[in-house]
């Protein structure tokens, strides 16, 4: 017989903590990690460069200057100027461009991704939650409009309201949130059914409740993945967007907007070409990678793996 | 906030739950079945009730179905279920919502997976009793620590902050017994509290939830296979077999006297130790599948006093002794002879 006014022995109460890992394991395993190590640093990388790019760019995005034009990468112009990556055919630095470009690419990714994913995740989850006729609805419209080529569509849209910023995250909205929508309602299924979503229901939880507090931080880590993945899709689908002109209008930046103003001089000025295009490739790369990674460590079994790959366990106490 | 006795329907006199002819079925390939047909039962203040039976008797759906937790479809859900008068039976969402928590609350088999993993348990107990009182965190806080105080959680004003997996099994029940305990419910269901946990820890949640219900007057309704839990544990007792209730009474009287064979045959099943460790009781044969049970009882074709007239008809629960009752069509000619006799 336990007498329950005491408390219970130690040997009742788990220790699961046993190994602890600190912030060092983490950077020490990131380090080991060449691939994640390289595509997790341009991505900080252009995260700086986007944010600070009135205080990082060496030239004026739009600063003409038309006595150093077409001039390759690593010259030193007429007024001493040194320009990194070269000039266009306006005498502008490409350098200064790239970084600027960055700033418009990276943030119709981001805003992109970010509000197809509100809005994906919030249909989602509800209709896998409920059911019924909202699901139906859901769903079907969401088969709906995966079926339509989404390049032609975004054309049609772009060519009647303009290009610009605003329209693009419009238009990404519009053509991108089904992918998230799909995946919330197949894991809103699952967890509907799950030992602690019931739980909560007997417990008197409404279902407002149960979708933002118990399913869907449960559910976050494949979201966060997909995320990841949409920025890149977003990026290089603002990219070919830009180049037919129908995104992002001049004289702002953007390196699909770059490659087609680059295209005319490709035989005389690779490098018009070259690094946007480099840049774009590099970006959607590193955040397909680190797709990845973020895969693998927000799983606590294949975070253990990769972990344990790369560190020497180390025993707190 | 609504009350539970602003709800329409609420009687203070009415008993605090009273089940009647409740039936949930299944649409299935091979036509409907009855998981559960025709169970009534009432669950006076402070009263504890348990209900025995096999795996797929209909113990576990039965409650759900009581707490509107079964989806419908493809669940269908008929009978009555008055909590305090007021009917649960396709009521109003928000009527269910009420009731639940604050009226009758429930805890599950496997506890560690009944708490969510990405929430700490603090949060979690305290969930409810902050969403309907309007009281913000570091209040639901101190009360998460007076509730797991209550379950008899050591070092309750840090563990407050842990999450589900740094908890045992046993200490996982009692956070889902604190959890149903917030908002001073009068009844908790509890279906298999104490399956996924060792003996040891078996005994000491059983021993929680008995001191419990003494002590706040709250009624239990204990879902069980564990004869011995039972036995211990309940003022009535409830036998069910294939979704119907083939007996019931008062715990003391069923297992001293079982006036069905299947309550006799359960009883012989388990290890006595006054007897010499004789063999045990076996039932012959397997629960019958729901979609094709037998003509007459459905207990007949593993009945060792089966006879031509329990092949005729269903058997219906009629009172074979003071506050009891049993669904055996030959209670006088087995049961109560035998006791003559002796």
């Amino acid at each position: 017989m336990v007498d329950l006014s005491k408390p219970l022995s130690p040997t009742d109460v788990d220790e699961s903590r046993q190994v602890q890992l600190g912030w060092n394991d983490y950077m020490r395993a990131i380090l080991q990690d060449y691939i994640t190590f390289f595509a997790l640093s341009f991505v900080l990388l252009l995260i700086v460069f986007t944010l600070g790019a009135d205080f990082l760019a060496p030239h004026e995005p739009t600063g003409l200057n038309l006595r150093d034009r077409m001039l390759p990468p690593g010259s030193i112009g007429r007024g001493g100027d040194f320009y990194l990556l070269g000039t266009d055919e306006l005498g502008r630095d490409l350098f200064t461009r790239l970084i600027y470009g960055a700033r418009v690419s990276v943030s119709v990714g981001v805003l992109g991704a970010v509000l197809s994913a509100i809005v994906g995740v919030t249909a989602g989850l509800m209709a896998g939650y409920h059911g019924g006729l909202l699901e139906d609805i859901v769903m079907r419209l969401v088969d709906g409009m995966l079926s339509l080529p989404s390049l032609l569509v975004a054309l049609f849209v772009l060519f009647i309201l303009g290009g610009g910023f605003g329209n693009l995250v419009l238009v990404f909205l519009v053509l991108h949130w089904m992918v998230f929508a799909r995946m919330a309602r197949g894991l809103a299924l699952d967890a509907r059914n799950s030992a602690y979503v019931q739980a909560a229901v007997s417990q008197g939880c409404k279902s407002g409740r149960i979708i933002l507090r118990h399913i869907l931080p449960n559910v976050m880590a494949p979201i966060l993945v997909l995320f990841t993945l949409e920025i890149a899709v977003l990026i290089l689908s603002e990219a070919s967007l830009s180049f037919l002109g129908f995104g992002v209008q001049p004289p702002d930046a953007s390196w699909g907007l770059m490659i087609s103003g680059g295209r005319e001089h490709i035989r005389s000025a690779w490098w018009l070409v070259a690094f946007p295009g480099l840049a774009i490739f590099f970006t959607a790369l590193s955040l397909n990678l680190l797709a990845n990674w973020a895969r693998a460590i927000t799983d606590p079994v294949q975070r253990w793996r990769w972990l344990a790959k790369r560190t020497k366990f180390r025993k707190s106490k | 906030m609504i009350n539970i006795n602003d709800l329409p329907g609420y009687d203070d006199a009415a008993p605090l739950l009273e089940v009647d002819n409740l039936c949930v079925t299944f649409e299935s390939f091979e036509g409907e079945v009855a998981a559960v047909d025709g169970v009534s039962f009432t669950v006076n203040p402070g009263e504890t009730l348990c209900i025995v039976g096999e795996s797929g008797s209909g113990k576990s759906a039965s409650q759900m179905a009581i707490l509107g937790l079964l989806s419908t479809p493809p669940a269908m859900i008929s009978g009555s279920v008055r909590f305090c008068g007021i009917e649960l039976v396709h009521a109003p969402q928000s009527t269910l919502f009420t009731v639940r928590g604050s009226g009758v609350s429930m805890i599950f088999q496997d506890a560690i997976t009944s708490l969510n993993p990405s929430l700490k348990v603090g949060f979690q107990i305290a969930e409810v009793f902050c969403a309907r009182t309007g009281s913000d965190r570091a209040n639901g806080r101190k009360y998460a620590i007076e509730l797991m105080e209550r379950v008899a959680i050591p070092d309750a004003s840090h563990r407050v902050d842990d999450y589900p997996f740094q908890f045992s099994g046993g200490m996982c029940q009692r956070i889902m017994i604190a959890m149903a305990l917030a908002l001073n419910p009068k009844i908790l269901i509890a279906d298999e509290p104490t399956t996924a946990l060792d003996v040891t820890v078996q005994r000491q949640v059983m021993e929680l939830l008995k001191s419990l219900s003494k002590n706040a007057d709250l009624a239990l309704v204990l879902i069980t296979h564990d004869l011995g839990v039972a036995a211990e544990q309940a003022d009535k007792v409830m036998v069910m077999y294939a979704g119907r209730t083939v007996e019931t009474g008062l715990t003391d009287a069923v297992f001293a006297k079982p006036y069905h064979p299947y309550t006799q045959a359960l009883l012989s099943s388990m290890p006595d130790v006054t007897n010499n460790f004789n063999r045990l009781g076996i039932i012959n044969g397997s629960p019958p599948v729901l979609t094709k049970l037998p003509e007459g009882c459905s207990f007949r074709p593993r009945c060792q006093f089966a006879a031509p007239m329990c092949r005729l008809n269903r058997p219906q629960l009629f009172v074979s002794g003071p506050s009891r009752a049993s669904a055996c069509l030959r209670v006088n000619d087995i049961f109560k002879k035998k006791s003559s006799n002796v």
